[in-house]
């Protein structure tokens, strides 16, 4: 089968329409999780399914397209996608967020601030934040309905019961301008703040549970908590070895039988463009340097 | 927690495993399975971003063979950081790891790790 086979971003446009009609209501109903038929894609489910149908679904031939994974660029998962996009669709592609209209992201909103034209979509595995709370889905949907959302502040407080401090790292609850409760997808709680009052259109779809929710610009989001234990965007307490960044979420790497271990940012993006402007972190070199060794 | 950075970097660990440049499979068949001073040695390995050619874990010597001969490449990782994480970095070129030479290499490397 040649590329031109494909339609254009491979799903075809009676499908691609149904998805911006989700979409269009997740838009209006900011946090209210849409149904709609997830297509078999030509990926595992935990994939990115969900992602790529609403990725998919925004592209147009102009977009720039940039696919992170955990921050990573250059990890297989956001490898592949690129790859499948730039067959399928033709369209350009790029590593830098500036330049990005629309960003597929696994688990990490970059670094970087984002800005009114570009879209953020973020692959998500388990849309319903109360499904460990209550198994059933025609429950949670009534939980919803009534704003019945005590339960996940009983679980938060179990967290602080048992250790103290809210001990969820990722994945953390989040009300939308007062009203639902969404699972922001695993995403660091270092990256909850981000979510909010974002220039960019947020758009998260998952595709084995045949959700799609979003949060338009602007959007009002805050990370559930207590008056007497507030909201903390927690971040391992060091600098990027590479490029000295304090303010960024860190990757923790091993380096040797020790124990030894280096910090490095997640966002490989923003790691390389400090240390292309000449920043350097404790074990750094500056890459016009690194490229001279 | 994984001593490699991404499935990545160790899928292109892997797959420089598998496409060894002359010098490097020279130098590899002198010292796997623990033929060099019974020492265990890894070729190709990953230390935090950067993938080595090759590391002597047990004396902390990591060999990089010149990036000329076997190609530069954001894994390839710079000198000074490895030295700065406690490593002693020799880096040969390929010229030293050619068959008449190599036996030199060795000799040195054979001071280095039992200095």
């Amino acid at each position: 089968m040649t590329d031109r086979a494909y339609n254009f971003a491979y799903l075809d446009e009676q499908t691609k329409r149904m998805i911006r009609r989700a979409i269009l209501k997740g838009v209006a109903v900011p946090g209210y999780q849409v149904p709609f038929a997830s297509r078999e894609m030509p990926m595992p489910y935990g994939w990115g399914t969900g992602g790529v149908q609403v990725t998919a679904a925004c592209l147009t031939p102009e977009d720039r397209l940039k696919v992170i994974d955990q921050g990573a660029d250059d990890t297989t998962n956001a490898v592949s996608i690129r790859k499948f996009f730039q067959r399928t669709a033709d369209i350009a592609t790029t590593e830098a967020t500036s330049e990005a209209t629309l960003i597929q992201t696994r688990h990490r909103i970059p670094e970087q601030a984002l800005t009114e034209d570009q879209i953020l979509v973020y692959q998500v595995p388990i849309p319903e934040p109360l499904r460990f709370l209550e198994p059933r889905e025609t429950e949670t949907r009534k939980m919803h309905e009534l704003e019945e959302y005590g339960l996940m502040h009983v679980k938060l407080y179990e967290d602080i019961a048992r250790h103290g401090h809210i001990a969820t790292a990722y994945a953390y609850p989040v009300k939308v301008e007062g009203r639902y409760v969404m699972d922001p997808s695993p995403i660091p709680k270092f990256d909850n703040p981000k979510l909010s009052d974002s220039p960019a259109l947020q758009l998260f779809g998952a595709g084995r549970e045949q959700r799609i929710y979003a949060l338009p610009p602007y959007t009002h989001v805050v990370s559930l908590d207590f008056e007497d234990h507030p909201f903390e965007a927690s971040k391992a307490p060091h600098d990027c070895d590479l490029c000295g960044a304090s303010d960024s979420y860190l990757d923790e790497v091993i380096t040797d039988d020790r124990g030894s271990r280096m910090y490095v940012c997640s966002d490989t993006d923003h790691c390389r463009s400090r240390r292309a402007a000449g920043f350097t972190g404790r074990l750094g070199t500056p890459l016009a340097t690194e490229a001279a060794e | 927690m994984p001593a490699y950075r991404s499935d990545t970097q160790r899928l292109h660990a892997r797959a420089q495993r598998a496409e060894l440049t002359q010098p490097e499979k020279a130098l590899w068949s002198a010292l796997r399975n623990h033929r060099f001073h019974g020492l265990s040695i890894r070729r190709k390995s990953p230390i935090g971003p950067w993938i080595a050619d090759f590391v002597i874990p047990a004396r902390r010597i990591a060999i990089c063979i010149h990036p000329e001969t076997t190609g530069t490449g954001q894994d390839h990782p710079p000198p000074s950081a490895l030295e700065r994480l406690g490593y002693t970095v020799l880096r040969p070129s390929a010229a030293d790891l050619a068959p008449d030479t190599l036996p030199l290499f060795l000799r040195h490397l054979s001071r280095k790790v039992t200095q």
